[in-house]
């Protein structure tokens, strides 16, 4: 065969395989294009790596768990999909992330405890978001300035982290587990101790303990109350409510005083002698409130002026003092 | 290379220009075919503009029982007894649908899922009784669908009573269309099933929801959508509204033996619920979520959506006016 014959039938194979490739890579498009798959939002191992440090490690729980699930990471985009309904109190609160995993006992799988590890951002939303929650027959936790359990699950704040625990089941030894993992979390985040100064201003006598909250926002079904602590007090056989805020515009104490008026409040005599300061009854319930040294604050609840009065004279003296500091 | 090798100009020029008009073929194909917005090249799906009415004939006096007791196979068996037994509700050879709310991959000890008690005693009664041909259970959760169903007990609970579990394959969704609806517009739902199925039983549980103020029988159906759904939250009275026009079940199952009070609709723990040993069964949601309301210290009133429903004239709020059978378990 001649030589020149030989090169153009290779030329021509070569050619062909070149076509050949061109042709599957267009069909190739062209079936990619008409199986296209819309991204499934709600895949939250391709859509969301919002943690950064992972502090749910493979050996949270100890010697006899093992993680049953990866770790799932959520951002403010798609936290709907592990809470729903509940998210925009995190998200109101200055939410960041949230991070979570399940851990299964070795030996009983139907065992385990779910781990969720939010980072809000700042201490005050970690604390909105604990306090808001807060389960009234709950256990103080005595290693941490800021957590407690139930019968199955475990609140902490750790700094700007809130961590929840929940279990598979109502188990003593499970929820020491989760105690255990929660502590394996604080030595890891290294928080150390939340500074919240608001609180050192409430009155120490006849504080019902472990009653500090944090309101973000229509706080007494106020929507001018925003950013409001309050903490329990109990008068004689009564539970009353004292409420504090700072840098909150001089105006929220004439809003609060017409929103009191316009849903039924009459104004009472008070008996103070600090400036700005009202009392208004209401459904039973008394408001003695006040605005002075930049904070907003107030005493509320169903007892008589004469038992909310040595209350607010209390914190009006703590604020006096803090603004002589 | 030698001369005998060697491309004549002639040689050159054609292969050249036939390699020019190779290249030109292939870009001007692909011009042809190319389409920038790959949104295009999808098949566009037939949009569904309403969904069967799986209601059956009202009964006088009949239309809501409230049994009291602690026992969910007992009070769900006996709810369904004084509504005239599971038999008014599925005939013999017909395909029942189960939708419960499976939202969360959590036990239901605390309240956040329909308990399984209640489908595999449903699933029961439609077999043994209603002589169904078949019953699925399906729902599309918030979190892992396969995390869900194990989880909440509801998989051991549809496999122990013979009923089929139905996970929210994307194949099963279609676009719908709600007339006079102004948030369902071409919509995905999980359509496929609802259109092959006789009867629609829905399950839910009584919640407090941090955004809709309750989560009964009504918000239940949000279990049928698809997409981002979420972004429905902004007006989730709406959306309640819309998804109670476009569901009219054979019979809704409202679970308050134990009721999420706080946290909802998560919750977490035990100390979430309250114990109020109350089941529902009604053929009208709105009157069996204006019940419910009153377990969880609220007023029908208070919730906008179950108002609003009214005013559509989708069931009443005066629960009372359908002389609703009580009953109570002992044990």
């Amino acid at each position: 065969m001649p030589e020149k014959i030989k090169q153009n039938r290779k030329q021509s194979i070569a050619s062909s395989i070149v076509v050949a490739a061109l042709v599957v890579i267009a069909v190739t498009i062209g079936f990619k294009q008409n199986h296209f798959v819309k991204l499934n939002t709600g895949d939250v191992n391709t859509a969301a790596k919002a943690g950064k440090v992972v502090f749910l490690t493979d050996s949270l729980f100890g010697e006899g768990f093992a993680p049953a699930d990866s770790i799932e990471n959520y951002n403010s985009d798609n936290l709907y999909e592990k809470i729903d309904g509940k998210a925009d109190l995190y998200l109101n609160n200055g939410f960041v992330s949230l991070q979570t995993r399940r851990f299964a006992e070795k030996s009983s799988s139907d065992s385990w405890a779910e781990a969720y590890f939010y980072d809000m951002g700042k201490p005050e939303n970690a604390f909105a978001v604990y306090s808001t929650q807060k389960r009234s027959d709950s256990e103080s936790l005595n290693w941490t300035q800021f957590g407690y359990s139930v019968s199955d699950s475990v609140y902490v704040v750790f700094g700007r982290y809130y961590v929840e625990i929940f279990l598979s089941s109502e188990n003593e030894k499970l929820l020491g587990s989760a105690e255990s993992a929660a502590k394996r979390i604080s030595s890891a985040v290294s928080a150390g101790k939340t500074d919240m100064p608001m609180m050192e201003l409430f009155p120490k006598e006849n504080l019902v303990a472990d009653s500090f909250k944090f309101i973000p926002a229509d706080a007494f079904g106020c929507s001018d109350l925003k950013n409001i602590f309050t903490s329990e007090y109990k008068i004689g056989d009564k539970t009353v409510t004292i409420f504090l805020s700072t840098n909150t515009p001089a105006e929220t104490y004439d809003k609060y005083y017409r929103f009191l008026l316009d849903n039924g409040g009459e104004e009472l005599t008070h008996g103070l002698t600090i400036k700005n300061c009202k009392a208004v009854s209401l459904f039973g319930s008394i408001e003695l409130f006040f605005y002075t040294n930049n904070y907003f604050a107030g005493v509320r609840g169903e007892a008589t002026i004469e038992n909310l009065r040595p209350t607010a004279e209390r914190l009006i003296k703590n604020i006096s003092n803090d603004g002589q500091k | 290379m030698t001369d005998k090798n060697r491309l004549s100009r002639r040689d050159f020029l054609t292969r050249a220009a036939k390699a020019g008009i190779s290249v030109a073929a292939f870009s001007a194909a692909a011009k042809l075919l190319y389409e920038s917005d790959v949104l295009k090249m999808l098949p566009k799906p037939e949009v569904i503009t309403g969904f069967k009415d799986y209601s059956v004939p009202a009964v006088a006096g009949k239309t809501m029982s409230i049994v009291s007791g602690a026992n969910r196979t007992q009070t769900v068996s006996k709810a369904i007894e004084l509504l005239g037994g599971i038999d008014r509700f599925v005939k013999p050879g017909e395909t029942i649908l189960l939708k419960p709310n499976i939202g969360f991959a959590r036990p239901a000890r605390i309240g956040s899922t329909s308990h399984p008690d209640i489908i595999s005693e449903i699933a029961w009664l439609c077999y043994e009784y209603g002589k169904a041909k078949k019953v699925y259970v399906m729902d599309n959760p918030i979190n892992n669908p396969t995390s869900c169903f194990e989880l909440s007990g509801i998989s051991a609970a549809a496999a122990k009573s013979g009923a089929e579990i139905i996970l929210p394959r994307e194949n099963l969704f279609r676009p719908v269309s709600l007339k006079d609806g102004k948030l369902i517009q071409n919509w995905p739902m999980l359509y496929e099933p609802l259109k092959k199925v006789d009867k629609v039983i829905g399950i839910a549980a009584v919640k407090n929801h941090a955004r809709s103020g309750a989560s009964m029988t009504m918000k239940n159906w949000y279990g049928l959508l698809g997409g981002g759904r979420n972004n429905f939250h902004r007006d989730i009275n709406t959306i309640i509204v819309e998804l109670a026009m476009l569901v009219k079940p054979t019979l809704v199952i409202l679970d308050g033996t134990d009721v999420m009070m706080t946290n909802g609709p998560t919750g977490g723990s035990v100390s979430d619920l309250k114990k109020t040993n109350i089941m529902i069964a009604g053929c009208d949601q709105i009157a069996v979520d204006a019940f419910g309301a009153t377990l969880l210290d609220m007023t029908p009133q208070s919730l906008p959506y179950i108002i609003r429903a009214e005013q559509l004239k989708l069931g009443t709020t005066d629960y009372k006016s359908l002389n609703p059978v009580f009953a109570e378990m002992k044990g």
